[in-house]
């Protein structure tokens, strides 16, 4: 755990992450961000991927915060959010959905699967990725536990 | 084919064959069994009649003997006695019409004359070696008027050494068979033969061919000698009565029949090829009709994919259309906002402004194609809806969206639908945005919203005052990205009020417009009323 990466950017289109990492610069919090480009490299980050759990190509990480694209190559947002909140370590971990979709289904169906904001990429006309970097603020900060005196 | 005709025909042939021969045989066995009776009964008449002859005969030699007896004891002379007792005699004996006497020495002999006459016929003496052994018969006669008769002679011996003369007995025949005969063989022709010669007839034979058959011919014994021989025939009306035609008409049965069932075998056998030829036929038609659909099935499926392919294909453009078209625009606002006056001047800048505003409406009319997909693709929820609800809030939203508060908005009373609310709000959120968007720049603008069920259908209308539009052009209004005007005079992608045809549609109503340059417009859908329901 030499990285100190709270955030871990589940996102595949390079565009949509270079908007957020700006969203989340503004805010200084582009240092914390850990991007994994699709399902089974967040999989991968999170220590939840199946079989080779002794295979460690990528650190482990054990973010604070996770923003999460849906629509993505082999495993989608929906199969990772399952596979996060199944497992026991991750079970708690915030999960904020990223999504061009705006229908009402895809909406509740990330409820459903335990998804804490639904946020959606699409043009809001202002600060592109704005809503990101205020959802990160707003988890990270409910999540930081008292700095102790070291 | 060739050979096909008279393999069907040799079954019927047969059967009818079989049957007319069944039927001949049953009719010979009948007829046969029917003549033989006849036949010996024919038989056994001449028989009897035979013998009743016979006796009628004896009786008259009794007769002639017993006058022979008075002969010899009248010996000589007393002939008034022998002429009473003659007399008396002839009564007694039928078809005995005159006794003569000639004496021995042939001086002739006297002469009793039957009462009531008879054939005047006198016999000659014959001398006859013979003559003294017994009785002779002569004859047959032909007597007065062609009555046949015929002559007994009977010697009479008045002692061994004394012959005395010759007893001649005159008949008729036709008397004296008619005595005998009177209740005897009736129904049948008869012939009496004395020599070979015809003695006496009675009746008409059968002019049947077969007569000769039946025929039954009987020698007489007669006492006097000569072969006497009577014939008998059945007349004609005896042997139809004795004949019954049910033989023939069995015959007749039994051909007929034959000849129909020979004719229902073909008609069978005809019909179950045909009904062979109709099941092959039958069981094609299915086959192909199968073929068919199966083919309509395949075709069909084939088409729904294609039609799910392109609404997959429409959504997932649409859908993934978007994505850098946001990061078009949200890179254009990071340029805007990040880089103003540090990187472009203001022409710079305007031309950013220009690809936001494009980027902007891509995004609008994938928004709307979108919306159109999931109005062809979403399922409808039918409810009943509360249509004046359902405008007022469409009119809030749409009255916000656009911004614009000058608008007078009247909704008469609506009748409820039954339908998808959602989808239906889409359609009045259409036709209002659509009446503010074209009224706007007119002066007094209003919009009517009105409704009524007609026929089986709740119809709604919502008229505007706006610039209206040339009813020339009214089939493209509702077209996919047809529009009447440029983007510049009114913002929109022609894709709204098709989406409000494919949602009526959907509902199985069906839309309309009308309108008139400068005089508003007014449009109207109608669903099928299922309040009743």
């Amino acid at each position: 755990m030499s990285e100190r990466r709270t955030i871990l950017l589940v996102e595949d289109d390079r565009d949509e992450i270079d908007i957020a990492l700006r969203a989340l610069g503004r805010v200084g919090l582009d240092d914390e961000v850990a991007v994994a480009r699709d399902g089974v490299e967040a999989l991968e980050r999170l220590g939840l991927e199946d079989g080779d759990e002794d295979d460690e190509t990528r650190a482990a990480l054990a973010p604070r915060v996770v923003f999460l694209d849906l629509k993505m190559p082999r495993i989608d947002g929906w199969q990772v959010l399952e596979r996060i909140r199944r497992d026991p370590r991750t079970a708690d971990l915030p999960v904020v959905v990223l999504s061009s979709s705006e229908r009402r289904e895809d909406i509740e169906r990330s409820y459903a699967l335990g998804a804490n904001s639904f946020v959606s990429k699409r043009f809001q006309g202002r600060s592109p990725g704005h809503y990101i970097a205020e959802a990160a603020r707003y988890w990270l900060e409910l999540n930081r536990t008292p700095r102790q005196g070291v | 084919m060739i050979g096909r005709p008279s393999r069907d025909l040799w079954l019927p042939a047969l059967i009818g064959l079989v049957g007319v021969l069944a039927s001949l045989a049953i009719w010979g066995v009948l007829v046969t069994e029917r003549r033989e009776q006849l036949r010996r009964s024919t038989e056994e008449t001449a028989i009897a009649t035979a013998s009743a002859i016979e006796v009628g005969l004896a009786h008259h030699l009794a007769i002639l003997e017993g006058l022979a007896d008075l002969r010899r004891r009248f010996a000589a002379g007393a002939e008034a006695e022998w002429r009473a007792t003659l007399a008396e005699r002839l009564d007694r004996a039928s078809g005995l019409v005159a006794v003569d006497w000639i004496t021995g020495d042939r001086s002739g002999g006297e002469v009793a004359d039957p009462p009531g006459g008879g054939p005047g016929h006198r016999p000659r003496a014959t001398d006859d070696a013979d003559a003294r052994d017994g009785p002779r018969f002569e004859g047959p006669i032909e007597g007065e008027a062609g009555r046949i008769g015929y002559r007994v002679v009977l010697p009479v011996e008045v002692s061994s050494s004394h012959p005395a003369g010759r007893l001649i007995g005159r008949f008729e025949a036709a008397p004296f068979f008619e005595t005998v005969l009177r209740a005897r063989a009736s129904g049948y022709a008869l012939e009496v033969l004395a020599a070979g010669r015809r003695l006496y007839a009675r009746g008409e034979p059968t002019n049947d061919a077969w007569q000769d058959w039946w025929q039954s011919e009987r020698t007489v014994l007669s006492p006097f000698g000569g072969p006497w021989r009577i014939v008998l025939r059945p007349t004609p009306e005896y042997a139809a009565a004795r004949l019954s035609p049910i033989p023939h008409y069995l015959l007749a049965a039994g051909v007929v029949l034959s000849l129909v069932l020979a004719v229902l075998a073909h008609q069978l056998r005809v019909i179950k090829r045909q009904s062979r030829v109709l099941a092959e036929s039958h069981r094609l038609v299915e086959q192909r009709g199968a073929e068919l659909e199966r083919r309509v099935a395949e075709r069909t499926e084939a088409l729904e994919e294609v039609v799910a392919e392109l609404e997959a294909f429409n959504h997932s453009v649409s859908h993934d259309l978007r994505s850098p078209l946001g990061a078009i625009l949200n890179f254009v606002a990071i340029l805007e906002e990040d880089f103003e006056g540090r990187v472009l001047d203001e022409e710079g800048m305007a031309i950013v402004a220009r690809i936001e505003r494009s980027a902007s409406r891509a995004t609008t009319l994938l928004e709307d194609l979108l919306k159109l997909s999931r109005a062809g693709r979403a399922a409808l929820r039918f409810e009943r809806v509360d249509m004046n609800a359902l405008v007022a809030e469409s009119f809030a939203q749409v009255r916000a969206a656009q911004n614009d508060d000058d608008v007078e908005l009247v909704v008469g009373p609506l009748p409820a639908a039954h339908g998808d609310a959602a989808l239906l709000g889409a359609v009045l959120g259409n036709l209002v945005g659509n009446a503010i968007k074209y009224s706007r720049g007119c002066e007094k603008r209003r919009i009517e919203v009105s409704g009524r069920i007609d026929g089986g259908e709740c119809v709604y209308s919502v008229a505007d005052n706006g610039r209206g539009f040339d009813m020339r052009y009214v089939d493209k209004l509702f077209g996919l990205f047809e529009r009447l005007h440029t983007e510049d005079e009114i913002e929109g992608t022609g894709v709204g009020l098709a989406i409000v045809r494919r949602i009526v549609r959907r509902h199985g109503g069906r839309v309309w417009a009308e309108g008139r340059p400068g005089a508003g417009a007014c449009f109207s859908f109608a669903l099928p009323d299922r309040e009743v329901e």
